[in-house]
């Protein structure tokens, strides 16, 4: 089970998003931490590490990184395809994905991560079904 | 004067705009908002910002504004979003979810999915209206409320909606169906009882072509598997489906839907193999059927590429888990030989993950990577020298210790600061399991103490003068090494000086009569001392050990025992109290008492049989009586435990006030309390203590010292000074009058809780390993139990509860020890128990409920048993380990008769 996915950009968290409830006055204190761990690794190095009961895996996209803490017993290795897959999927919904998305589109990002996470599993291996239906309510929305 | 006018204007200029602001009919964009925090310069300004804007945003709320409600929360998201307190925004998310438009709708539900919390009093308002969106007839309506439902659901939402969700289960669209699956997912974590419920939908579910829908299907079942066996018992007829699944998926041509990376659908394929070893997990026909399914994934998947390294990952764990031919197994090991070879970190990393939770079940197959494991251990990368380290403890054996030891070494010697504890103490356990001899045990744990730093652990340091203590042929050899380490230590290292100088100061004649290898003279023993206890870089721990040491060397030396008096009385006036008061009592013992300072500073009886209590749990931990004690609760406690001789006890050292006064100069104690302490043995041991051992001239004499008068109080006085027969008979006669004042002597503060442990003979191991070396007494715990016999009440997935008995009258004591015996850390560890009708139970709360590897944890059972039956008992165990929740029950009716006899 995932329980939070952080994304960062020079140190500072610019999306968090919690799939599991803590208390919202540790949330700062935690991403605060979790940023400076995964910071601290060298490029090149081991992708994973451990925070407390959970696997912290991160990923570099460009600027960005893209943390997610999961339970041990979970696979890294597919936590680490999913990060991948979270953001092909905002690429395939910006058109171009980049990010200006993070700061100005923060509740897409939330609402795409919705359609594809919920309750920390894993809901839609596939980009098109999880935006299909995030792209309706666009469509009805803007009327 | 005009620069003061223009101020004014300028602040009168920005009060304008700022009430315009606040006053103007469209509030500002979330994106302005964000620029204009983005664009703050400083952390005030910033702040100042999202004041300013919550202020306003307060204001619209008040005024009940409902044009621009969405776009307000949405804008107060972003502010939680950075840390600012946001709560006050929960009900107007609760009036957009109320809202019929799909835009308000959207806002108001992330809203509550972000804002809300799970004890919030607002939730039985949103519970209402999830209830009414989960009936709707959009099925997008019907979308966002289940994605919410599953990120908030509280117990009392989960009772309330269970109905619902189950009803949406059956739904005929696919897009509600996989939300529903993990709705229910969320509920039976947070309500298990209404698992049965959803039964009949789940098991539906895995007939679906969409992917969505099979993926949350499998995870829903494999987390009903995983809390509850009767599940597990039923989902076992499904392995077949799952296996003609992953095959279609494996045959599968080129699928743009789901293919990444030229897989099909690897998360789905991850998912089954998960489930396929939790189903196969100990059932060979189950195991029978995946088989060949599984050598089929782990042949076809491709190996260049991250998604099929993951699918490949988790095949070997699925491989190991369930009952699977011998020659998948070795399919399996050789895949993550090739994984431990792999460029890429993150492979190697997860190849060492895999084979550390392997290494139980196929221990020679790991052997068989030793050597590449070992170059992991120098790897740069810390997670992988972390999970190299572990799993190189698990792979010591009594063949190949020496080699691995080596490796570990130097390990140690460069590894950062946080694995040195740990790994001091792992290689402190493997040498007392697999060291061919004494001499390469003592060099191995001398090196390990030098190699960590002052990042040893205290039980490192304890088991290492254990040790030594209790190999007496050994003792010339480690007290010279010890001497060279000494002489030229740098004093920032404390764990080494004080190894060093608590076994020269027992052992220091060895080091001075030529035995030890080394030419020592006793002026050089005297200047490393005091430059130890004048150093500003040692600890007070440290010192307190050297001035103990110190004052044992004056029995030892022959020619500078004036300067050790010198030294000693110095310390009178030292700042810290400790050893001010040891300074204080020892210069006694030169002056007034200087006739009992020879028998009193004898050696230590050596502490046999209690090494490695600080880590190896089964083993029983020492019992401690740290002496005296000044706590009321302490005292009640040791005159409750022992009252059948108690007054007896009292009576004999009412009659000798000058031992109390005695008593009182040693240790600074009240009268009357000395005679308990002894006592920490429990009844069933002090009442058949009674009868005198034999004692030596010596122990006599010092009892006279003590002002007790042999005759008709002897035996009482035998039970006070000796805590059992047995201990007397155990150790050096001689000894034991300078054991029973090293434990008067030792009065330290912190002594309430070692005292207590002395009296449960489970006693807890860090404790020990704390309190040990300064207070130099110590009973062996198989001395102080009691006569009726432990067992072993259960020994089973990695936990393992002992159990010792106390029995008085009809009330039976049950001090249960449970030991985590796996490589996972526990947690959520429950015990509970049932006993028949005629009994009644009392549990105590356990002294945590949470194990590391190999720690312990203590519960105490009381069992009232007033018509002597035979005690029975059934229990019910569960912990979480590794994420999962493990279950077991059974009885126990091995119980030793002579509990009711």
């Amino acid at each position: 089970m995932m329980h939070y996915l952080l994304i960062s950009k020079d140190g500072n968290v610019q999306f968090s998003h919690y799939f599991t409830h803590s208390s919202p006055s540790s949330h700062s204190t935690t991403e605060a931490r979790v940023i400076a761990k995964c910071m601290s690794a060298d490029r090149d190095a081991c992708h994973f590490l451990e925070d407390g009961p959970h696997t912290l895996v991160f990923r570099w996209f460009g600027p960005c990184m893209f943390v997610v803490a999961a339970d041990q017993s979970e696979n890294e290795l597919m936590i680490y395809e999913f990060l991948s897959l979270y953001v092909n999927a905002l690429h395939k919904y910006f058109g171009k994905f980049s990010e200006k998305h993070i700061l100005l589109n923060i509740e897409r990002l939330h609402m795409v991560l919705e359609e594809m996470v919920v309750a920390g599993e894993l809901l839609e291996p596939s980009i098109r079904n999880a935006l299909s239906p995030i792209q309706m309510l666009d469509t009805i929305s803007s009327r | 004067m005009s620069s003061i006018k223009q101020v004014i204007n300028d602040a009168v200029e920005k009060g304008k705009e700022v009430y315009e602001k606040v006053r103007q009919p469209n509030p500002i964009r979330l994106r302005d908002l964000i620029r204009q925090i983005r664009s703050a310069k400083t952390a005030a300004e910033e702040r100042a910002v999202v004041n300013r804007e919550c202020a306003y945003i307060r204001l619209t709320f008040r005024e009940e504004d409902s044009v621009w409600r969405c776009r307000n929360v949405a804008k107060l998201l972003y502010i939680h979003m950075l840390g600012y307190p946001a709560h006050f925004g929960q009900m107007e998310c609760l009036k957009l979810i109320a809202s019929p438009r799909f835009t308000d709708k959207r806002i108001g539900y992330l809203g509550a999915m972000l804002l809300l919390d799970e004890r919030q009093d607002v939730h039985l308002l949103i519970t209402n209206s999830l209830k009414n969106d989960l009936n709707s007839s959009t099925q997008f309506v019907q979308g966002l409320a289940l994605c919410t439902l599953g990120a908030i659901a509280s117990p009392e939402m989960s009772r309330d909606l269970a109905g619902e969700v189950e009803r949406l289960l059956k739904s005929s669209n696919a897009y509600i169906r996989k939300k529903a699956a993990v709705c229910a997912l969320r509920i039976i974590l947070k309500v298990p009882e209404l698992m049965e419920m959803f039964l009949p939908a789940t098991r539906s579910l895995l007939s679906e072509k969409n992917h969505g829908v099979l993926i949350t299907g499998v995870t829903l079942i494999t987390e009903m598997c995983l809390q509850s066996p009767d599940m597990l018992a039923h989902f076992k007829k499904i392995v077949p489906n799952l296996v003609r699944i992953l095959k279609n998926l494996i045959m599968a041509g080129y699928s743009p839907e789901h293919d990444v990376q030229g897989v099909s659908d690897p998360f789905l394929q991850v998912k089954i193999l998960k489930l396929l070893r939790i189903l196969g997990c100990g059932d060979s026909d189950a195991s029978e059927t995946m088989n060949d399914i599984l050598a089929q994934v782990a042949t076809n998947t491709e190996s260049s590429k991250n998604v099929g390294n993951a699918i490949l990952y988790e095949t070997v764990l699925s491989i190991m888990d369930i009952k699977s031919e011998s020659g998948l197994r070795v399919l399996a090991i050789n895949i993550l030989g090739r994984f431990l070879l792999n460029a890429d970190k993150n492979i190697r990393y997860v190849a060492l993950n895999t084979l550390l939770r392997v290494v139980h079940a196929d221990n020679s197959a790991v052997q068989r990577h030793r050597s590449t494991i070992l170059e992991c251990l120098k790897d740069a990368d810390i997670s992988i020298r972390k999970r190299a380290m572990e799993l190189c403890f698990a792979l010591i054996n009594g063949n190949n210790i020496r080699t691995m030891m080596k490796e570990l070494l130097t390990f140690l010697e460069n590894a950062e600061p946080e694995f040195k504890a740990t790994c001091s103490s792992k290689c402190v356990l493997a040498a007392e399991k697999y060291s061919p001899n004494v001499r390469w045990h003592i060099d191995t744990l001398l090196k390990v103490v030098e190699a960590a730093g002052n990042h040893v652990p205290d039980d490192v340091v304890s088991s290492t003068i254990q040790l030594i203590s209790e190999t007496r042929a050994e003792q010339a050899y480690a007290v010279g090494e010890l001497w060279r380490h000494l002489s030229v230590a740098q004093l920032e290292f404390q764990p080494m000086i004080q190894v060093s100088t608590w076994c020269i100061g027992e052992f220091g004649d060895l080091l001075l009569n030529g035995q030890a290898d080394v030419t020592v003279e006793e002026t050089q023993i005297i200047e490393i001392y005091q430059k130890i206890l004048w150093s500003s870089q040692c600890s007070i721990t440290t010192k307190e050990y050297a001035l103990t040491s110190l004052m044992k060397l004056s029995a030892r030396l022959n020619q500078e025992v004036g300067s050790i008096q010198q030294v000693v009385s110095a310390f009178g006036s030292h700042l810290n109290i400790e050893l001010q008061q040891r300074g204080i009592e020892y210069s006694q013992l030169f002056t007034r008492h200087n006739h009992m300072r020879g028998p009193l500073l004898e050696r230590m009886p050596p502490f046999e049989g209690v090494r490695g209590s600080g880590t190896e749990g089964e083993k029983g931990g020492v019992a401690i009586t740290n002496g005296l004690d000044n706590s009321p609760d302490n005292q009640s406690l040791l005159n409750d435990l022992s009252s059948p001789n108690n007054n007896n006890n009292i009576n004999s050292t009412h009659e000798n006030n000058e031992s109390n006064a005695l008593l009182l100069l040693l240790g600074g104690i009240e009268p009357g309390e000395g005679d308990t302490v002894q006592a920490s043995t429990s009844p069933a041991t002090s009442t058949t203590n009674t009868t005198p051992a034999p004692r030596s001239t010596v122990n006599a004499d010092i009892l006279d010292l003590l002002g007790l008068e042999p005759g008709p109080t002897a035996p009482s006085s035998t039970t006070t000074t000796s805590t059992s027969p047995a201990q007397l008979s155990h150790t050096n006669n001689s000894s034991s009058p300078a054991l029973l004042l090293d434990g008067l002597l030792n009065n330290t503060p912190s002594t309430t809780t070692t005292t207590t442990t002395g009296i449960a003979p489970l006693s807890t191991p860090t404790a020990n390993s704390t309190t040990l070396p300064t207070n130099n007494f110590i009973i062996p715990q198989s001395l102080s139990q009691p006569s009726v016999p432990g067992i072993v009440a259960y020994d089973k997935n990695g936990m393992k509860l002992d159990m010792t008995f106390e029995v008085h009258d009809s009330v039976t004591t049950i001090n249960m020890l449970a030991t985590n015996t796996s490589l996972a850390q526990v947690t959520d560890f429950l015990f509970q128990a049932a006993v028949p009708k005629s009994l009644q139970l009392q549990m105590m709360t356990p002294s945590s409920t949470s194990m590391a590897p190999s720690a312990t944890l203590t519960q105490v059972i009381k069992v009232n048993n007033p018509s002597k039956v035979p005690l029975r008992m059934r229990m019910r165990l569960s912990w979480q380990a590794n994420g999962s929740v493990v279950q077991d029950q059974g009885e126990i009716s091995h119980f030793p008769p002579a509990l009711w006899q």
